[in-house]
């Protein structure tokens, strides 16, 4: 027995050691890091203003991530679960990299890839993705985090290291949050702008008086309210009623029977998802036919497709992205590239359009560095002056400074034709509507 | 004699049997306390983050694998524990460690009103029950966004390691929940070893049975929903505190995360103690892993593997290993009781059986009936 028990314990023993010297040996690279970057100067770009210096930065390195033919940044966003729809984006932008990388060679000759990281649209997990994408895969910045939560959970961190967190949702972040991170540039129009801009052309093309707004609950909700109340005021329209409704609510007719009894002639809806379809078929049910004016996130097309037709004729939104039509020369362009590099991609969803057009600016940004460190890029994102991008809508200029991290200020308004299932610009004079500075009057 | 007795009351197995599996143990622990000092922060978190999620399965196992209490709530008890250390240490400014005391009491309290239906209620009707509060609750959670921030989440400080301590945050925090998750290990063994268990085991197996034998069938299960309800709000408590951040979207507070932790034990071993941390590390790094091939393959082979599991042990991986061990060493019984010369056999008998027959030398040493966890204790109709 005792012979048995020591030959067991000799044979755990060794496999044990073993173990534990396999352990070691894997994780030999240890607690550090480094990086070998070579010559990260840009010659093409221009002189950019510093914002952020380097005696802002905690334990600042300058270029990991960046080799003499690679750019390497990382995301992270939810690529599957309930929300993977929103991870498209980041799928859209990994196509519009292979097409840069194929096309111009990359940037300077370095080519552009993005290390996906799946999060399943949770913040903790974003957080975790952010720090492996760093510290293992050595990314040189993070781009397209395509949830608030995940965003603003990761942006403090990033701020203390300097590190870039380009094209990424903190949307509905109010403008002392956003300017306390000049590291971050918001990668959609900000809620309450864009809220604004609803309230805009419902005041100045329908000119409308009295206004009812549904919103889902939540900070989603409230940033939008924050813009509608904003140009409410500035142009004497009433809001005589405001339902919310939460996102598990199974209907929303109550809200709508509420809203239509106070008489609004316009209805501004603030939703997500399947409810879009559902507040538009209950407000035809309900007998009330008012303007309608909807959020970005209302506007896909493959949702406004599960409402009644006659329910979405005629609704308005607003984007900053080209329409993208078959037989238009650039939209072919955008579809055939999209189908080389990503065939799985459904190149229609708006998702998809966004994501390659945050690739745009994100390439723009790379492009006018002086230097490819993480200082360089911050500062080089904070001083975009009037730049165009292939996917934007006309007029939609892209502009930054040290006290606007929002690139996005103008937004082209659309109009949902239910005949041919799709959006088409307004030609009308209110129908492109300048963003610049209303975030200091939406957050005063 | 007393020695036997002693045996025969904790179930003990053979003594190769519980050496080797105190050597794995130590082993493992070995491992793990070299982890945080030779390995980069991010893995040290992946890791953390495992023993976390790893502290609902523990309950879960002691409801169901022990039990046969089926809970698919426990979303809702991690989320309690979460969300009162999380409001206590942000709201009320309290330090952690005094947080935690709080919330376990709380958490116990809440395991304490979902158990009592189960008293009278049992099998799919219980599951449906439990189910209901695990689908309510990130909606409650959503309502009471004025003290739980909805679902941009409730934030607090994350741990930082002490001055004293010389360590990093992200080491420190490896280390408490290896802590609390070693001694949650140590309670769930000694809780289903002792009179607790044997009550526990002997209502999954037969409730009529039980209560003949004077079993008080709901306080013992009650109590089971209360202490399991501690292993996940302990859980909460730790994830908050380590991730800094809690939500109504995130994944262990919704339904999906009681799936995650049922799915977890069933890989596992619902009724071991090793069994639920296997799973888990299946359960959070199985899908990254595979994501790199396809993100779509990554769940659709974790479910293949679930079902595989399922259909070839029903008592999980960690159950299939110790048969296995079991096998070889009788293997190597055989073997030996074949070289030696027949007076031989009968001259050495194992210490704790009887004579080893010739011709069967591959029958169990311990002609007592084995109490181990998991095996029926009374010879009758196991509800599956």
């Amino acid at each position: 027995m005792t012979l048995k028990n020591t030959a067991l314990k000799r044979l755990t023993q060794a496999g044990a050691i073993a173990a534990i010297a396999a352990l070691t040996l894997s994780a030999c690279s240890g607690r550090g890091g480094g990086s070998d970057a070579g010559n990260v100067t840009n010659d093409a770009a221009s002189d950019v203003e510093q914002v952020l210096t380097e005696d802002d930065c905690m334990d600042y390195q300058a270029s990991p991530g960046i080799t003499d033919d690679e750019i390497k940044l990382g995301s992270t966003f939810p690529g599957s679960g309930p929300l993977a729809s929103i991870g498209e984006a980041n799928s859209g932008m990994m196509a519009y990299f292979d097409y840069l990388n194929e096309t111009e060679g990359g940037i300077d000759g370095r080519k552009v890839t993005l290390v996906p990281r799946d999060d399943q649209y949770d913040a903790t997990k974003a957080v975790a993705n952010v720090d492996e994408l760093l510290q293992k895969e050595g990314v040189f910045a993070i781009a397209g985090v395509q949830s608030s939560v995940g965003a603003t959970s990761v942006w403090d961190d990033l701020l203390d290291q300097c590190i870039p967190l380009l094209m990424s949702t903190v949307s509905g972040s109010p403008l002392d949050e956003r300017l306390a991170h000049p590291n971050t540039i918001d990668g959609l129009i900000p809620y309450a702008a864009e809220a604004y801009a609803l309230g805009q052309y419902a005041a100045d093309e329908w000119k409308s008086k009295k206004v009812a707004v549904i919103a889902q609950s939540g900070i989603f909700g409230e940033s939008f309210l924050r813009g509608i109340d904003t140009i409410a005021e500035e142009k004497g329209m009433d809001i005589v009623a405001s339902e919310t409704y939460q996102v598990t609510d199974p209907t929303v007719t109550a809200q709508v029977t509420n809203l239509k009894a106070s008489d609004a002639d316009t209805l501004i809806v603030v939703a997500a998802g399947t409810k879009c379809p559902q507040i538009f078929d209950a407000v035809e049910a309900a007998g009330w036919d008012p303007h309608i004016a909807t959020t970005f996130t209302c506007s896909n097309t493959t949702l406004m497709g599960l409402a009644s037709p006659s329910a979405v004729d005629g609704v308005v939104s607003d984007t900053w992205l080209q329409l993208r039509e078959e037989g238009d020369a650039e939209s072919d362009a955008y579809f055939a590239a999209v189908k080389k590099f990503d065939p799985n991609l459904n190149a229609g969803s708006e998702n998809v359009a966004t994501g390659w057009a945050q690739g745009e600016v994100i390439a723009e940004i790379l492009k006018q560095a002086p230097a490819l460190t993480r200082l360089d890029v911050i500062n080089s994102a904070l001083n975009l002056k009037d730049v165009e991008i292939p996917m934007a809508a006309d007029g939609v200029l892209l502009n930054t400074s040290a006290d606007d991290t929002t690139a996005m200020e103008t937004v082209q308004m659309t109009t949902f034709d239910s005949d041919s299932m799709s959006w088409s610009f307004n030609d009308d004079e209110n129908s492109l509507v300048d963003l610049n500075g209303v975030l200091e009057k939406t957050d005063k | 004699m007393s020695a036997q007795n002693a045996r025969r009351r904790t179930g003990a197995r053979d003594p190769r049997y519980v050496l080797a599996f105190r050597i794995l143990f130590a082993v493992l622990l070995v491992i793990a306390i070299i982890i945080p000092f030779t390995n980069p922060p991010y893995f040290v978190g992946n890791v953390t983050r495992i023993f976390i999620a790893t502290l609902p399965v523990l309950g879960m196992s002691l409801l169901t694998g022990f039990g046969g209490l089926t809970s698919i709530g426990h979303n809702a008890l991690f989320g309690v524990g979460a969300y009162t250390t999380a409001i206590l240490a942000s709201d009320a400014g309290w330090p952690w460690w005094l947080t935690m005391p709080f919330s376990i009491l709380t958490v116990f309290l809440t395991g304490v009103v979902v158990g009592t239906p189960s008293s009278r209620i049992k099998g799919l009707f219980l599951a449906i029950v439990t189910m209901a509060l695990g689908a309510m609750f990130p909606a409650i959670i959503h309502r009471l966004e004025f003290i739980t921030g909805g679902n941009m989440g409730k934030k607090i400080d994350r741990l930082r390691a002490p001055e004293w301590s010389g360590m990093m945050s992200d080491q420190w925090s490896y280390l408490v929940c290896l802590v609390v998750l070693l001694a949650c290990m140590l309670a769930l063994y000694n809780l289903t070893h002792g009179r607790f268990g044997r009550a526990l085991m002997s209502i999954r197996d037969q409730e009529t049975a039980a209560v003949a034998m004077g079993v008080r069938v709901a306080r013992t299960k009650v109590l089971a929903f209360g202490v399991s309800a501690v292993f996940a709000g302990l859980g909460g408590s730790l994830f908050v505190l380590t991730q800094g951040i809690i939500s109504s979207e995130n994944l262990y507070v919704t339904l999906t995360g009681s799936i995650q932790f049922l799915a977890a034990m069933l890989i596992g071993g619902a009724s071991s103690v090793l069994g639920p941390l296997i799973g888990t590390v299946l359960a959070e790094r199985l899908p990254p892993l595979l994501s790199g091939i396809d993100p779509v393959l990554a769940h659709v082979l974790y479910g293949v593997l679930l079902i595989v599991v399922i259909l070839a042990f029903k008592d999980g991986i960690a159950g299939a290993c110790g048969r296995l061990m079991l096998r070889l060493l009788k293997q190597r019984d055989a073997k030996k009781a074949g070289a030696l010369p027949p007076e031989a056999r009968t001259a050495t008998p194992s210490p704790q059986a009887g004579p080893v027959a010739p011709s069967d030398a591959a029958s169990p040493q311990n002609p007592e009936p084995d109490i181990t966890p998991g095996s029926p204790i009374l010879p009758m109709n196991t509800p599956q």
